[in-house]
C-alpha cells in the first residue's frame, strides 16, 4: 500500500528517538572512554570497573532504539503496514519527543559525570559505588522520558 | 542483629610488655585501637625507617619477580581481584622470616643487578636491530662500504640521480667514472670523481646517499649476517639472564613472608603512636566487639602477666564506636547496597534487613523477563561454586535471578516472545498503566515503610513525640491520600473515601500545629507548620520516581523482543541463516542481559538511596578495622 503522509511523520518521529539519544550516548560513551583511557594506561586492572561507568551513559541509545521499535511496530512496519491519518502520524511524532531530546542531552551530561567519577575510581576504588549512582542520578530524567514516550505511545491509536 | 555490640577497651601496663602485647593483639584481630593521646609519642624513627628500607628492597625485587612469573588469570579477574595469598600460620611466618632478613640485601641487588642487565640487552638488541633495517636497503650494492669515501687522488659518492642528468655528467669523463649499482626510476650510482672537480659537480642535479655507520667493514650483506650473528648472542645472553633470574623465583615465597612479616612489625611501631606514655606505663584504648571482650582481656592478661589493670566501658552516646555489620545469611548477601551508600552511624539501625525485601522486588521487577532470570540465577551458581571469594555477590545475583524469574512469569516475558508463556498475572506490554500503578503502589508501600523504621528509631532513642508528630503523621497523609486517589476511580466505597478524606484532613492539621514546634514566636510556629506541608510535593516526587520500575522492565523486554525479531530476519539469509540466527539470539539476549542487570542493580540502589534513606537514615559510622598483622602477599591463619 501507499505510504502516506501521516506515516511518513510518524516514521520521522521512529527515526528521531533512535537517532538523538544515540548520538547522545555515542558522544557520552566516547567522553567517559577518553577519560578512563588514562587510567587504564596507569593501571590497566581497573579496567572491569572502568567499563561499568563507561556503559553508564550508554543507556539512553538503548532507550531510544526501545521507542523507535515501539513506533515501528505500533505502525506494522514489520509486517501488515497500517493506514496513518496525518493528525495519528503527528501525534507519534510528538510522542517521540521526549526520550529524543532529553535522552540527547541526559547522555551527554550524565557523561560528564562519570568522567568525573573516573577520577574517584582512580584514587580510591572502593569507593566506585558511589560515582555510579552519582551518574545514576542524571538517568532518572531519562527514564521519565522514556516512560512519557511509553505511555504516550500507548495512549495514541493510529 | 545488624551490628555487632562494642566495648571500650583500656589497658594500662608496664611498658617492656608492649611489644609482646602488640604481639598477641596483632593476631586475635579484635581490637580496633584508638589514639589516647593527642600528641604522639616519640617512637624509635632509626628502627622504622631501617624497615621501611627493607620494606622497599623486597618489594622491588618481589614485583620484579612476579614478572617472570606465569599468571592464569580468570577472564572474571578483569573486573575484581582474585585473592591467591597463601595461608600461614603466625609461628611459620616469624620462623622463615627470621631466616631470610640477613638475606634481604643480597637478594635483592642481586635482582635489582639482573634487572640492569636485562634492560641493557633489551637496548642493545633493539640497536641493532635497526642498523640492520637500515642496512636492508643497501643489499644490492656489492662493495665494502669502506670503498666509499674520500681516497687521496678521489672522492667516492653513493648518489640517487636521473638518467638524463648522468649522461650529462658522463660527458667529464676525463674527471669522473661511475658505475651503475640499480635501475628504476632515478639510477642509484657510484660515482668516482677526481679531486677539484666538486665545484662543477654542484651543477648537476643530484641526491648523494647517506650511508648507515657501523663498527666494522663489509658489503651491506656480510654486515648484515655479522648483526644478525651478534643478535644471536645477545639474545642467548639474555635468555641466560632471564634464567638466573628465575632461579631467585625458588625463594620468591620467601621473601612474600618475610615482606609481611617486617610489614607487620612497622604496623606494630605506627601502632605505638597511638599510646600515652609515661616513664613505666603505656596505656592503650580501643574499641572490641563485646563478645570478644573475655578472650582478648584473658589474651592481654596472659602477655603482660597479669602486670596490667584492664577497663571494659559501654559505648556513651558522645563516642563513635566503629562499626562491623552482622547479618542473618538471607540479608548478609545486601550488605553490598548498604555499605556502597556508607555504613550506619553506631546508635541507629542498620538498613540492611530493612531494604532487602524490597531491593530483592525492585531488581525483580526492573528487569521482568524470566528467561534471564533463569540465566542470572543458573550464572550466579556456576559463580558461587567457581569462586569462593565472591559467594555472597553470587548469591545476591542468585536472589535477583530468583526475583526476576518470578517477576518475569508473573508479567512479563520468556527470552522476549521465544518461549511463548502467557504471564500468569497481567501482560505488562498489553497493560502498561496496570504496571505503572503496581510500580507506584510498591513505591508507596517502601516510602510508608520508611517512615516506620523512623518512627522505631525515634521510639528507641525515647523522643516519642517526634517519633509521632514526624514519622506517623506522614505516613498517615500518605496512605489516606493514595486512599482517596484509589477511591476517586472506584476502588474503594463512597464512604469509606469520605472518612478517609477527614482523616486526611485532621492529619494536616495536626501537620500545620505540630511542625513549627521548634520556633519560638506563635506566629512563627504556624507559619512553619503551614510551610512544611511542600514536604507533600518532596513524597509526590518520590512516589512518581519510582515508575522507572516501570521504564526498566519494560525497556529489557522490548530490546528482547528486538533481538527475537533481527534474529526472525537473519533466519532469510539463505544457507547459514540458521546458525546466524542463533548467533544473534545469544549475542543480543548476553548483552541485554548484561546491561538490564547493570541498570536494574544501580536503580534499585537509587531507589533505596535517595527515597527510602532520607526518611531515617543518618550514616556516618567508620569501619571496624582491628589492629592485624598485614597480610599483602600471605595470609596469616588463626
Amino acid at each position: 500500500m501507499d505510504v502516506g503522509l501521516g506515516m511518513v511523520i510518524a516514521i520521522t518521529g521512529a527515526a528521531l528517538a533512535v537517532i538523538l539519544p544515540g548520538i547522545g550516548s555515542a558522544l557520552g560513551v566516547g567522553l567517559v572512554g577518553e577519560t578512563a583511557s588514562g587510567v587504564v594506561a596507569e593501571d590497566p586492572e581497573k579496567f572491569g570497573k572502568l567499563l561499568i561507568l563507561q556503559a553508564l551513559p550508554g543507556t539512553q541509545g538503548i532507550y531510544g532504539l526501545l521507542a523507535g521499535f515501539l513506533i515501528i511496530m505500533k505502525l506494522g512496519l514489520l509486517g501488515k503496514m497500517i493506514a496513518v491519518s496525518v493528525e495519528a502520524g503527528t501525534a507519534v511524532l510528538g510522542a517521540a519527543c521526549p526520550i529524543a531530546i532529553v535522552g540527547l542531552i541526559s547522555a551527554i551530561i550524565q557523561a560528564k559525570v562519570a568522567a568525573a567519577g573516573v577520577g574517584v575510581v582512580a584514587k580510591r576504588p572502593e569507593e566506585m559505588g558511589k560515582a555510579i549512582i552519582l551518574a545514576a542520578m542524571v538517568e532518572t530524567y531519562a527514564v521519565l522520558a522514556l516512560l512519557t514516550t511509553i505511555l504516550l505511545l500507548n495512549g495514541i491509536s493510529v | 542483629m545488624g551490628k555487632v555490640k562494642m566495648s571500650k577497651l583500656t589497658v594500662v601496663s608496664h611498658t617492656k610488655y608492649r611489644e609482646k602485647l602488640f604481639s598477641v593483639l596483632q593476631h586475635l584481630r579484635a581490637v580496633h585501637l584508638e589514639e589516647v593521646s593527642k600528641t604522639p609519642p616519640i617512637v624509635d624513627e632509626e628502627k622504622l625507617s631501617e624497615l621501611n628500607h627493607s620494606l622497599t628492597q623486597l618489594k622491588y625485587a618481589i614485583s620484579s619477580l612476579l614478572k617472570f612469573k606465569k599468571k592464569k588469570r580468570s577472564p572474571i579477574e578483569t573486573f575484581v581481584e582474585l585473592d591467591h595469598r597463601m595461608p600461614i600460620s603466625k609461628s611459620r611466618r616469624e620462623e622463615v622470616a627470621k631466616s631470610f632478613i640477613g638475606n634481604i640485601n643480597n637478594f635483592s641487588s642481586e635482582i635489582k643487578k639482573g634487572e640492569n642487565k636485562l634492560a641493557e640487552l633489551n637496548s642493545e638488541i633493539a640497536q641493532i636491530e635497526e642498523k640492520k633495517e637500515s642496512m636492508q636497503k643497501f643489499l644490492f650494492l656489492d662493495v665494502p662500504l669502506s670503498k666509499i669515501g674520500e681516497t687521496s687522488q678521489t672522492n667516492i659518492l653513493l648518489v640517487r640521480i636521473k638518467d638524463a642528468e648522468l649522461k650529462k655528467i658522463a660527458k667529464h669523463s676525463e674527471h669522473i667514472a661511475f658505475e651503475i649499482m640499480q635501475k628504476g626510476p632515478s639510477l642509484t650510482v657510484i660515482l668516482v670523481v677526481a679531486k677539484g672537480f666538486e665545484k662543477e659537480l654542484k651543477k648537476y642535479k643530484y641526491e648523494p646517499i647517506n650511508l648507515p655507520k657501523v663498527e666494522f667493514d663489509g658489503t651491506p650483506a656480510e654486515i648484515i649476517k655479522e648483526l644478525e650473528r651478534k643478535r644471536v648472542k645477545l639474545i642467548e645472553e639474555k635468555e641466560q639472564t632471564t634464567e638466573s633470574l628465575k632461579e631467585f623465583l625458588k625463594q620468591l615465597e620467601k621473601a612474600q613472608i618475610t615482606y609481611d612479616y617486617l610489614m607487620s612489625e612497622k604496623k606494630k611501631l605506627e601502632a605505638t603512636k597511638k599510646l600515652l606514655f609515661t616513664k613505666q606505663t603505656f596505656t592503650l584504648a580501643g574499641w572490641v566487639p563485646t563478645n570478644r571482650v573475655d578472650e582478648v582481656k584473658r589474651a592481654a592478661e596472659k602477655a603482660t602477666d597479669k602486670v596490667c589493670y584492664i577497663k571494659v566501658e559501654e559505648a556513651s552516646p558522645k563516642e563513635h564506636p566503629p562499626i562491623l555489620l552482622k547479618n542473618n545469611w538471607l540479608s548478609k548477601p545486601f550488605e553490598i547496597v548498604t555499605t556502597t551508600f556508607g555504613l550506619p552511624n553506631y546508635f541507629e539501625s542498620d538498613p540492611t534487613p530493612y531494604l532487602a525485601p524490597f531491593f530483592f522486588v525492585f531488581t525483580g521487577l526492573c528487569l521482568t523477563e524470566a528467561g534471564y532470570g533463569i540465566v542470572l540465577a543458573i550464572g550466579a551458581l556456576i559463580l558461587g561454586w567457581k569462586i569462593k571469594q565472591m559467594r555472597s555477590f553470587a548469591f545476591l545475583l542468585f536472589l535477583i535471578g530468583v526475583s526476576t524469574t518470578i517477576a518475569g512469569a508473573l508479567i512479563g516475558s520468556w527470552f522476549g516472545g521465544l518461549i511463548p508463556l502467557k504471564p500468569i498475572w497481567f501482560d505488562s506490554f498489553k497493560y502498561p498503566l496496570t504496571f505503572l500503578i503496581l510500580s507506584l503502589v510498591i513505591g508507596i508501600v517502601h516510602l510508608v515503610w520508611g517512615l516506620l523504621v523512623k518512627f522505631y528509631e525515634e521510639m528507641k532513642a525515647g523522643r516519642i513525640f517526634s517519633a509521632f508528630a514526624d514519622s506517623i503523621t506522614w505516613a498517615v497523609l500518605l496512605l489516606s491520600i493514595s486512599g482517596i486517589i484509589a477511591g476517586s476511580n472506584g476502588v474503594l466505597s463512597s464512604s469509606a473515601t469520605k472518612i478517609l478524606t477527614y482523616v486526611a484532613g485532621g492529619d494536616v492539621l495536626i501537620l500545620i500545629l505540630t511542625q513549627g514546634r521548634f520556633e519560638k514566636s506563635i506566629f512563627k510556629k504556624l507559619i512553619t507548620g503551614v510551610l512544611s506541608l511542600y514536604g507533600l510535593i518532596g513524597y509526590l516526587s518520590d512516589v512518581l520516581s519510582y515508575s522507572r520500575l516501570l521504564a526498566l522492565g519494560m525497556a529489557t523486554g522490548v530490546v528482547a523482543l528486538i533481538v527475537d525479531e533481527l534474529a526472525k530476519l537473519s533466519m532469510s539469509i539463505p544457507i547459514i541463516g540458521i546458525v546466524a540466527a542463533i548467533g544473534v539470539l545469544i549475542i543480543g539476549h548476553l548483552f541485554n542481559l548484561i546491561i538490564s542487570t547493570l541498570g536494574a542493580y544501580i536503580h534499585s540502589s537509587r531507589l533505596q538511596y535517595v527515597e527510602f534513606f532520607s526518611k531515617f537514615f543518618e550514616g556516618g559510622g567508620k569501619y571496624f578495622k582491628p589492629f592485624s598483622s598485614a597480610d599483602v602477599y600471605t595470609k596469616e591463619v588463626q
